[in-house]
């Protein structure tokens, strides 16, 4: 890591540590953490993605988000709206600007009004719907930014995060422009950075099982002394090393490779998952699976998460047909390329 | 906490790729002939010599040795290119893979000159002589055991599992040099037997398909002159867990059964919602392990010693290879004649040899239970 990305990950897992601990996290319960994002908001890291930042440093603000277990938008709103925005050389309203996800089920219609733009329709699973001024959404094309209704309608993930539902009636756009990016690049960089997100999680649900299996004693010995739970602990090690790879890829990747490297590790990092939360359940018993210990606060965002901007399955049929297209001869060629600076 | 870096090539490297591909498409035209499956692969002493003419075994040994001083990274990328079209490696696999390495690290002066130009020749091949009948995963048992003679060591014992001793021609053998002790790791010393040596036999244990590969090699007071013992007498088993690294995780560790999906995808149709889902959870795994084990060979360029990083890309790989196999003959549809086309046969063999792949090299149960431990050590030191 360049110091500079090391710099911003320390920042954010300091900022993270001191300012959302976990009697912090548990009085806070379902509420905005404002206090905490009006720090990063100062930080400049709710924006982040606008300044011309590379996918690298969005890649490191998710993988905090996921290893701190952060109940913030800051994938959203760093990590996509700004970067749509930013790519469209627009500038962002005032207020948390989260994005849509691009839904099999929204519906936008943009209609010309006057001088503007009217939207109508409705967007699905909106993270932090809610608590958003705005919300940045691709429509055939067109990139709109439009003011989130006072009614919502209330939904969450597995890991109690808002998903919400967002209807619009010919609401007037704060921004309507040709996008620069399309609906394919905002589902891979989706992908690629919630799985930035999962293997955080994963490191930290990885950190809590070799903790809890080197202290806790059972037959007179700790647990990590039996080889059945040495084999969860590595089998957890491996599959976060491979997903944290998997994205670090996808962040080297040139654009030639930037599709195959984002398919694989979103479809890495849902596989990692399915290992990950299982196994590191197992590690710790039955305190586990008590609202009053810290794994559940990452399996269930790794639960949640695998299943946004696609699953593992979803993401590994175009690399099939990759796969199936380029036939025997061109398989190896593909798997073996270079990727990022030597 | 370990963490892998993706490692691009550098323009050199990619030419040095560019040209291995060049020869492996016209020694092999796929299609051909039956591809050989990673390092099971047959002995083929013509072929080893044509790529030692080219200076493409024994990489890493430096010019003073007669070598051309490459690193680790290029040696990664010639054998990755060989073993990806099913070369027959089989010869020289051993020789270049580890022993160059040791005796760069740990011979005398005269070891060095005896044996490393004769390995970047492609003249002088090695075996392994370390499983006992009584010592697999638990190697520092080993009980073939060396008592001191005039001029150098008697040696007495019995190894199995050594792949290619028939066509090698030195076996570096792991003894007991002194009795054990209180620390079953002291005592242990590497020695350097000539096959060809009075009192040693050599004779097959033949695998399941029938395949000649394994032997057993017994030592019945074989005379090993002193120069022949690698590095310091008693220091085996150091040495023996330092090759770990280079044993461990290179891409003979996830690339076996490759050629088995590469003629799969040439000789079957492959189609469909499934096919599709199947195979490109294969790939995206292919992509991620083949760029972990490039960035063990990078960090081994880097004077790094990533023995955990290896054994952990080493369980994960050769389970790999495993899940393969059994995805390839989902797709293809079963009942494949192992006597029958190219595919058929390289499958058959692939699903009867594949529980050697994570076996070999130290049992996969093994070396999570190390790996465990060190993860358990690196968690205590951080608190």
């Amino acid at each position: 890591m360049s110091d500079e990305l090391q710099l911003l990950d320390e920042t954010l897992a300091a900022i993270f540590a001191k300012h959302f601990d976990r009697t912090a996290r548990i009085a806070a319960g379902r509420d905005f953490p404002h206090e905490l994002w009006t720090l990063l908001d100062k930080a400049g890291l709710t924006t982040l993605g606008g300044d011309g930042a590379e996918l690298a440093e969005l890649v490191v603000l998710a993988r905090a988000v996921g290893r701190a277990a952060a109940p913030v938008p800051l994938v959203e709103t760093a990590g996509l709206a700004a970067w749509l925005v930013g790519a469209a050389e627009e500038t962002l309203p005032e207020g948390i600007t989260t994005c849509a996800v691009g839904h099999a089920d929204d519906d936008l219609r943009v209609v010309r009004d006057g001088d503007g733009w009217a939207v109508s329709g409705t967007l699905h699973r909106v993270p932090w719907g809610r608590d958003s001024g705005h919300v940045a959404a691709l429509v055939d094309g067109v990139l709109v930014v439009l003011p989130v209704p006072q009614e919502v309608r209330r939904g969450v993930n597995l890991a109690g995060e808002p998903r919400d539902t967002l209807e619009f009636h010919g609401v007037a756009a704060h921004t309507a422009v040709d996008g620069a990016v399309g609906p394919d690049a905002l589902r891979e960089r989706g992908a690629v950075l919630r799985a930035a997100s999962m293997a955080g999680a994963m490191e930290s649900a990885l950190e809590l099982s070799l903790a809890y299996a080197g202290e806790r004693e059972q037959f007179g010995k700790t647990i990590s002394s039996f080889q059945a739970v040495q084999q969860h602990l590595v089998a957890i090690a491996e599959e976060t090393l491979c997903a944290g790879m998997a994205v670090r890829l996808a962040v080297a990747a040139s654009p030639e490779q930037a599709g195959f490297a984002a398919a694989a590790a979103k479809n890495t990092a849902g596989c990692a998952a399915a290992v990950v939360t299982k196994r590191a359940h197992q590690v710790h018993g039955a305190i586990g699976v008590t609202d009053e210990h810290a794994l559940p606060w990452f399996t269930k965002r790794l639960w949640a998460w695998q299943d946004e901007f696609g699953t593992a399955r979803e993401w590994a049929a175009p690399l099939g047909r990759g796969v199936i297209a380029d036939g025997g001869a061109g398989l190896w060629p593909r798997l073996s390329a270079s990727v990022g600076d030597a | 906490m370990i963490e892998f870096r993706p490692s691009g090539l550098t323009a050199d490297e990619e030419d040095l790729r560019v040209r291995v591909r060049e020869f492996v498409a016209e020694e092999f035209p796929s299609g051909t002939y039956l591809p050989e499956l990673g390092i099971n692969a047959a002995a083929d002493v013509e072929f080893s010599r044509r790529l030692a003419a080219r200076g493409w075994v024994g990489m890493v040994v430096p010019e003073e040795y007669c070598g051309p001083g490459r690193s680790a990274t290029e040696r990664f990328l010639v054998v990755e290119e060989l073993l990806a079209a099913g070369a027959p490696v089989g010869a020289h696999w051993v020789a270049d893979r580890q022993t160059a390495p040791v005796i760069l690290r740990f011979g005398s002066e005269r070891l060095k000159r005896e044996f490393l130009p004769r390995i970047v020749s492609g003249d002088v091949f090695f075996c392994l002589g370390m499983s006992e009948p009584d010592s697999g995963s638990d190697l520092a048992s080993v009980r073939t055991r060396a008592t001191r003679t005039d001029g150098g060591w008697l040696l007495n014992g019995r190894k199995v599992w050594t792949s290619g001793a028939q066509y090698c021609h030195y076996v570096m053998t792991l003894c007991r040099t002194s009795p054990r002790g209180e620390r079953k790791h002291a005592g242990l010393s590497q020695l350097i037997v000539d096959l060809r040596s009075d009192g040693l036999t050599v004779s097959p244990i033949r695998l399941l398909n029938g395949q000649h590969h394994f032997n057993e090699v017994v030592f019945e007071d074989v005379f090993v002159p002193d120069h022949l013992v690698l590095g310091e007498v008693g220091s085996g088993w150091h040495q023996v867990t330092s090759e770990l690294a280079y044993e461990r995780s290179g891409p003979d560790r996830f690339l076996t059964t490759f050629p088995v999906l590469r003629y799969f995808l040439d000789f079957r149709h492959a189609a469909g919602p499934e096919a599709e889902l199947r195979l490109g959870a294969l790939a995206a795994r292919y992509w991620v392990l083949r760029n972990m084990s490039l960035s063990i060979a990078r960090s081994l360029d880097d004077g790094e010693v990533p023995v955990v990083e290896a054994t952990l890309v080493k369980d994960l790989g050769t389970s790999f290879e495993q899940d393969v196999l059994d995805v390839v003959r989902d797709l293809a549809g079963g009942d494949q004649d192992p006597d029958g086309d190219l595919f058929g046969r390289l499958l058959a063999d692939a699903t009867v040899t594949a529980p050697t792949f994570t076996l070999r090299g130290g049992t996969n149960e093994v070396l999570r239970s190390v790996a465990a431990k060190h993860l358990l050590r690196e968690k205590r030191r951080a608190v």
